[in-house]
C-alpha cells in the first residue's frame, strides 16, 4: 500500500525531472544561439522553479527514505542544481545579480542562498540515502559521488577560463601584448606589466628555491633532533598562512626605505620570495622524506659521501614534487596584488630591460627601478579607471592566466623527464 | 681445515682470514642485539650467517661495513679487522672500507637511473672522494663531457669497459646489452638483484656482504644468484645470511648460526649440517625450533 503510494511519488518526481531536463536544455541552447532573446527576468525565473523543483524532489526523497532512491536522480539532481546556477549566475549579460546588502533582503539573496543551501543540504541527503539504501552497490555509490567532486572543479576551471577568454580575446592581438600603453600615441598595450610580472616571478623563485630547498635538505638528512624540524614546521606553516598585505607592510616599512627609497623591482621580488619559501620548505621536506631510504642506504654502502649521496641520489629522485610544490607557489604569487602594490609597483612604467647589444649587456639598473605588473594593472583598470575599458582588464587576466600556465608547462615538462628516469 | 670460533688464527694463518671478529657487542640504544661474538671468515669461502629473525644477522652484518653508523642510538664495542685493519678505529676512511666490503641488501634497490649509471655509481663517487682527498690536478678533472673517455679512478680501465665486465660477471650483460641508457627500474626484480651485485662489483670490493639476496625473488631467479655467487667465490670473499636452509647448504663453505644475538656454532657448512656439535643447532637446522 504505501510503496505503492511512494512509487506513484517517484514515478512522478522523475517525469517531472524529465519534463524539466528537456526545457532547461532548450533554455541554455536558445541563449547560446541567440543570448539578447530571452530577457533576465525569465531566466530568473526559470532558474527560480528548477531549484525548487530539485529542493522539493530532495525534500521527498529525504521524507519517504525507505523508497530507496535511485543514483542516477541524484547525480541528474544534482546536476540541474549545477545548470540553474549557471543559469541564474551568469548567463544575464548586464553582469552579476548580486544581492542589496544595503537595503532589505531582495529576491536575488534568496534565491543565491536558497541555491548554496539546496546544494549542500542535497549533496548530503542524496549521500547519506545512497549510502544507507541497500539496493545500491555501496562501492558504486562512493565511486559515483567521488567522481563529481572531480566534476566540480573540472568545471569550476572550465567555466574561468572560458568566461575569461569569452570577455578577453577581444582585445587580445600582438599589439597588445608586445607595446605600452600611451596617451599621447593612443597605444594600448599590456607589455611592461607582463614583463614585470615576468622577472618578479623569476626573481622570487631564485631567491626562494635554493634557500627552500636548502632548508629541506638540512630538514629531513641532516637535523637529528626532531624539535628543530617542528619548529621549522610551524614557522613555514605561520608564514605561509599570514596574511599577504602584512608581508607587503613588511616590505614597505622594512625593505624599500633600505633599498633605495622608493617601490622598486628588487622589493617585490625579495617579498614575493619569502611568501613562496614556506611552501618551498614544506613540499621540499615532503619531497626528500618520501625518496626511499634504501636509495640512501644503497649508496652509502657503495662507499660515497652524505653529499654525494643527496645531490646524486636523493635531490634527483625528489626534483620533481618539488617541482610541483614551486609551481602551486608560483601560481600564488603570480596573482599577489597586495603586497607588490605598496613595494614594486607603478603604472605606466616600462619595461624592466636587463639585456642589451652592447657592452656590458647585462644591467641591474631595472632591479631598483618600478614596475608594472599584471595583477596590479588588472586592479587598476577595473578598480580605478587608470588606462582602458573592461575588455581590457579581461584580456589582461586572460594574459596573466597564460603565463601562469606557461609555468605550469614549464614545471610539468621538468617533472614528467624526471619521473621517466625515475619510475619506482 | 677445522675453525673453532674466537679461536685466534696463528700469525701465518691470517694471510686466509678476511674479516675477524673479536668480542663484538652491538647495542640499539639500551638493547643488546649482539652479544660477545667472534668469528673470523675466510677469504674467498662463502660463509652463510642463519638463524631465527630477530637473533642478529643483519645487525652483525651492518657492524662489518659500518653502515651501522647510520642508526640513532646504534653502537659497538669490540673490534671488527678487515684484512687485518680495525674497521672502528679513528683513521679509517669509511668510504674506502664501504668499497672495499660491499653490500647487497635484501630487497633489490637500483637508484633511478640508467643501468650504466648504476653500474658506474660506486667508481664516480669514488672519484668524488679522491677529488677530496687528493690535490692531484688529474683526479680532478671531471670527464664528464666525453663519456667514452671516462675512466675509473679504481683500476684505470675505461668505465664503458668496468661496466660491461661487472655486468658480465654478475651474469647480466647478455640481457642489457642493448638498453645501457634504459632506466634500472624497469628491470624485473631478480635482474634488479643481479644489477645490484654488478653495482657492488664494478667497485672492485675485496668482501661482498649479502642480506638475504634473494627473499625478495621467485625460485628461479634465486636460482642464478645462487650460481652467481658460487661464480664469485673464486675471487671475493661472501658472507651471506640466509632464511633458508637449503640455500645454505648449497652454497656455503662455513656457516654460522646465531640465536638471540649470541654465536652458537660456527664451521664448516658440510660438518655442521651433518653433525653439528650443539643439540641447538640440530634442533634449528631440523626445523624443530625458530
Ligand atoms: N634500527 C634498529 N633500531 C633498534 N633496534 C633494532 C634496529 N635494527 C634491529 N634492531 C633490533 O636488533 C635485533 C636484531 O635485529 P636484526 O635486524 O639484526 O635481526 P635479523 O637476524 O637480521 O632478523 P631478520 O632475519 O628478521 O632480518 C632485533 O631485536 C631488532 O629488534
Ligand atoms: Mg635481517
Amino acid at each position: 500500500m504505501r510503496t505503492d503510494f511512494g512509487l506513484l511519488l517517484k514515478r512522478f518526481a522523475f517525469s517531472f525531472w524529465f519534463i524539466l531536463a528537456l526545457v532547461s536544455v532548450g533554455v541554455i541552447v536558445t541563449l547560446i544561439l541567440q543570448p539578447e532573446s530571452v530577457p533576465d527576468g525569465a531566466l530568473r525565473t526559470g532558474g527560480t522553479i528548477l531549484m525548487v523543483a530539485a529542493f522539493a524532489t530532495f525534500a521527498l526523497n529525504f521524507f519517504t527514505t525507505e523508497l530507496q532512491p535511485q543514483l542516477g536522480q541524484y547525480i541528474l539532481s544534482l546536476l540541474f542544481l549545477f545548470l540553474a546556477g549557471v543559469v541564474l549566475l551568469f548567463f544575464p549579460r548586464q553582469g552579476l545579480v548580486l544581492p542589496n546588502f544595503e537595503g532589505d533582503i531582495t529576491p536575488s539573496l534568496v534565491t543565491l542562498s536558497l541555491f548554496f543551501i539546496v546544494a549542500i543540504g542535497s549533496g548530503w541527503v542524496g549521500f547519506l540515502l545512497v549510502k544507507e539504501s541497500p539496493a545500491l552497490n555501496s562501492q558504486a555509490a562512493v565511486k559515483y559521488f567521488t567522481a563529481l567532486s572531480v566534476l566540480v572543479p573540472l568545471a569550476v576551471l572550465a567555466f574561468f577560463i572560458a568566461y575569461t577568454v569569452s570577455e578577453g580575446s577581444a582585445v587580445i592581438s600582438w599589439r597588445f601584448i608586445s607595446q605600452r600603453s600611451d596617451l599621447l600615441r593612443g597605444t594600448v598595450g599590456i607589455y611592461p606589466a607582463i614583463m614585470g610580472t615576468f622577472w618578479l616571478i623569476i626573481g622570487a623563485t631564485l631567491f626562494a628555491v635554493p634557500i627552500g630547498v636548502g632548508a629541506a635538505v638540512f630538514l629531513t638528512e641532516y637535523a637529528r633532533r626532531k624539535w628543530i624540524k617542528q619548529l621549522v614546521g610551524i614557522t613555514a606553516d605561520c608564514l605561509w598562512s599570514t596574511p599577504s598585505i602584512v608581508f607587503g607592510l613588511f616590505g614597505y616599512i622594512f625593505l624599500v626605505p633600505r633599498i633605495t627609497g622608493h617601490s622598486t623591482l628588487l622589493a617585490g621580488q625579495i617579498i614575493l620570495a619569502a611568501m613562496l619559501l614556506p611552501l618551498t620548505i614544506a613540499t621540499s621536506t615532503e619531497a626528500l622524506m618520501s625518496v626511499p631510504d634504501e636509495f640512501r642506504s644503497g649508496s652509502l654502502a657503495l662507499g660515497s659521501s652524505k653529499w654525494w649521496t643527496i645531490r646524486t641520489v636523493v635531490l634527483p629522485s625528489a626534483i620533481p614534487s618539488i617541482v610541483t610544490g614551486v609551481l602551486l607557489g608560483i601560481g600564488r604569487i603570480a596573482g599577489e596584488t597586495a603586497p607588490i602594490m605598496l613595494i614594486a609597483v607603478m603604472s605606466h612604467t616600462s619595461a624592466p630591460n636587463f639585456f642589451s647589444l652592447e657592452a656590458p649587456y647585462f644591467h641591474i639598473g631595472p632591479l631598483f627601478r618600478e614596475i608594472d605588473a599584471l595583477p596590479y594593472r588588472l586592479y587598476s583598470i577595473y578598480k580605478a579607471g587608470v588606462g582602458g575599458s573592461i575588455q581590457e582588464a579581461w584580456g589582461t587576466a586572460m594574459v596573466l592566466i597564460a603565463l601562469v600556465l606557461l609555468f605550469y608547462g614549464l614545471g610539468i615538462t621538468v617533472r614528467s623527464y624526471f619521473r621517466r628516469k625515475r619510475g619506482w | 681445515m677445522d675453525i673453532k670460533q674466537s679461536d685466534k688464527f696463528e700469525s701465518g694463518y691470517s694471510d686466509e682470514v678476511a674479516i675477524e671478529i673479536n668480542g663484538l657487542d652491538v647495542y640499539y640504544g639500551e638493547e643488546q642485539a649482539i652479544q660477545n661474538i667472534s668469528l673470523d671468515v675466510l677469504r674467498k669461502k662463502v660463509t652463510a650467517l642463519i638463524g631465527p629473525s630477530g637473533c642478529g644477522k643483519s645487525t652483525l652484518l651492518r657492524a662489518i661495513n659500518r653502515m651501522n653508523d647510520l642508526i640513532d642510538g646504534a653502537r659497538v664495542e669490540g673490534e671488527i679487522k678487515v684484512d687485518g685493519q680495525p674497521v672502528y678505529s679513528r683513521d679509517v676512511q669509511v668510504s674506502k672500507l664501504r668499497q672495499k666490503v660491499g653490500q647487497v641488501f635484501q630487497k633489490p634497490n637500483p637508484f633511478p637511473k640508467s643501468i650504466y649509471d648504476n653500474i658506474a655509481f660506486g667508481p664516480r663517487a669514488y672519484r668524488h672522494q679522491l677529488m677530496k682527498s687528493s690535490k692531484q690536478l688529474a683526479n680532478m678533472v671531471p670527464n664528464f663531457f666525453k663519456r667514452d673517455g671516462e675512466r675509473s679512478p679504481i683500476d684505470g680501465r675505461p668505465m664503458d669497459e668496468v661496466v660491461r665486465d661487472s655486468l658480465e660477471q654478475a651474469a647480466l650483460l647478455e640481457e642489457v646489452e642493448d638498453k645501457m641508457h634504459e632506466s634500472a627500474m624497469d628491470l624485473s626484480g631478480g635482474q634488479q638483484q643481479r644489477l645490484c651485485i654488478a653495482r657492488c662489483l664494478a667497485t672492485k670490493p675485496e668482501i661482498i656482504l649479502m642480506d638475504e639476496p634473494t627473499s625478495s625473488l621467485d625460485p628461479i631467479s634465486a636460482g642464478r644468484i645462487e650460481d652467481l655467487i658460487d661464480d664469485l667465490s673464486r675471487d671475493y670473499t661472501v658472507l651471506i645470511v640466509t632464511h633458508n636452509m637449503q640455500q645454505a647448504a648449497r652454497i656455503s663453505d662455513y656457516t654460522a648460526l646465531l640465536w638471540l644475538g649470541e654465536l652458537i656454532e660456527y664451521g664448516e657448512t658440510e660438518r655442521l649440517f651433518e653433525q653439528p656439535d650443539k643439540e641447538l643447532t640440530e634442533r634449528y637446522i631440523t626445523g624443530r625450533v625458530g
